[in-house]
């Protein structure tokens, strides 16, 4: 597959691509943060965690791609593997880490999202998270979930919102009340 | 919440919004708390559903450990793991690859095909039946010792390889005592050591067609989609089905034999089409556990 294709079918959602994408550099990047004091897990950590912002990337439309696919990964995977080795740093350097301040509030209805996104249809889980993480038009969305026609997947993907809106509001009230 | 102003809220965060609109969008924002945390919360609502993806994707990479000692193999040009002990077969299982598998390792295009094929019974192939249970140790054997990505860092005489079912060459089993793999630098230049040069591989193979009568062509490999067509004997896959290795499984139905195609971690049915039909993936539990355990 040319880097062009690749992007392409990322842009179309097509999940096969990122396993060939991933497959295909696996060992040179791997390769690279093992040579830099990082276990395999670690190298295969932080290699996923590059392809799938290499996916984010694409899928968000604010790649522009001045250089082939790999070198672009491979200074994800730089920028990811240094980062990793700061913090592990500065875990082993001070105990407690006082600059995080843990927003209660947030936390709890972070928690609230989260467990509500759970509760939904399978279908209107990926409706959405094809929208909001891949930002698949409705046409690819209708394609790869099986829909009528990107008016289906619209409507669809209106009404798992609104369900979603629902719950969180009743379950947001009631949590406040148990306050 | 009105749907107009969901919408804008929703392409406000998507970054859709033109310039003008986002200003004026911006300015409401910042005299209006009730917009502040309905915005915030949609926010929420959307980096929830983007890292709840972003683990299901991470999970997706992570499974496919033993493709990815396949093409460690290819990027760094190991030609052929010439294992005796490579095949990974079950009993009355008769395992051969492509041609294009070890001799092109280096040619960007080459991936590995691989097909399994399922005989009706053992004693159909009495002259494979010895060599099915060597095969069967061999494979108990190889699965214990190591890892594909202990191959990447230590290649050493120890190292096996998991990924035998794609790498190992049917073709040039039993010759060597203990399996020879072959290491490439990072271009991927091979580092010849002594490949046999397969022989070509299932389709054209006289090892499959004596447990198969099917033959599997290929045909237009840079169309995207996944198509195929059979005529109870000839089975042309039409579509790009040299990015992964693919297994066909024959499963005894009565007199008759079903055939399906494994790729990419699905299978499908293969059914007698004249016109080339879409491959669709089989969602029967059942039969998807029965497949699986062939």
């Amino acid at each position: 597959m040319k880097d062009n294709e690749i992007i392409d079918r990322i842009k179309s959602g097509d999940e096969r691509s990122l396993d060939y994408l991933y497959e295909k550099h696996y060992g040179m990047m791997t390769k690279m943060i093992i040579r830099n004091s990082g276990s395999e897990d670690e190298a295969k950590d932080i290699y996923q965690d590059a392809i799938v912002v290499f996916w984010q990337k694409v899928a968000s439309n604010n790649l522009v791609l001045t250089s082939k696919i790999s070198t672009y990964l491979y200074s994800i995977c730089q920028n990811l593997w240094r980062k990793e080795l700061e913090r592990k740093k500065r875990l082993s350097n001070e105990e407690v880490d006082g600059n995080v301040i843990i927003d209660v509030d947030k936390k709890e209805r972070i928690e609230i999202v989260n467990r509500c996104i759970n509760d939904l249809g399978d279908t209107c889980k990926k409706v959405l998270s094809y929208y909001y993480f891949d930002r698949l038009s409705m046409s690819d969305i209708a394609e790869k979930l099986g829909f009528a026609n990107a008016d289906t997947a619209k409507t669809k993907k209106y009404k798992c919102k609104k369900e979603l809106d629902k719950m969180i509001k009743s379950r947001y009230t009631a949590s406040d009340f148990m306050d | 919440m009105d749907a107009n102003k969901a919408e804008l809220i929703d392409a406000y965060l998507m970054g859709n919004l033109s310039n003008s609109e986002l200003q004026s969008f911006e300015n409401q924002l910042s005299s209006d708390p009730n917009l502040q945390s309905e915005v915030s919360l949609q926010r929420d609502i959307m980096s929830s559903f983007q890292n709840s993806r972003k683990e299901e994707l991470k999970r997706r990479l992570a499974n496919i450990d033993v493709k990815v000692g396949l093409s460690t193999f290819q990027k760094f040009g190991i030609a052929a793991a010439t294992l005796s002990a490579g095949l990974l077969l079950t009993l009355g299982i008769v395992n051969s690859e492509n041609n294009s598998v070890s001799s092109n390792a280096n040619e960007k295009n080459t991936t590995p095909q691989l097909s399994k094929i399922v005989t009706n019974t053992e004693n159909e192939t009495p002259s494979s039946a010895k060599e099915v249970v060597s095969e069967v140790d061999a494979e108990i054997q190889i699965d214990e010792e190591v890892t594909p990505e202990t191959i990447i860092e230590a290649p050493s005489n120890n190292t096996s390889v998991k990924t035998t079912r794609v790498t190992s060459d049917k073709n040039n089993p039993l010759t060597s005592p203990e399996p020879t793999v072959l290491f490439g630098d990072e271009t991927g230049n091979i580092q010849h050591d002594d490949v046999n040069t397969p022989k070509s591989g299932y389709n054209k193979d006289e090892e499959g067609s004596k447990s198969s009568k099917v033959k599997i062509q290929t045909e237009d490999p840079s169309s995207k989609r996944l198509m195929y067509r059979y005529d109870g004997e000839n089975l042309t896959l039409i579509g790009n089905f040299a990015r992964s290795p693919y297994t066909l499984i024959e499963l005894p139905k009565g007199a008759s034999t079903e055939l399906y195609l494994k790729f990419e971690g699905t299978y499908h049915q293969i059914n007698e089409v004249k016109k080339a039909k879409k491959l669709e993936a089989i969602t029967d539990k059942v039969l998807i556990k029965e497949l699986s355990e062939k």
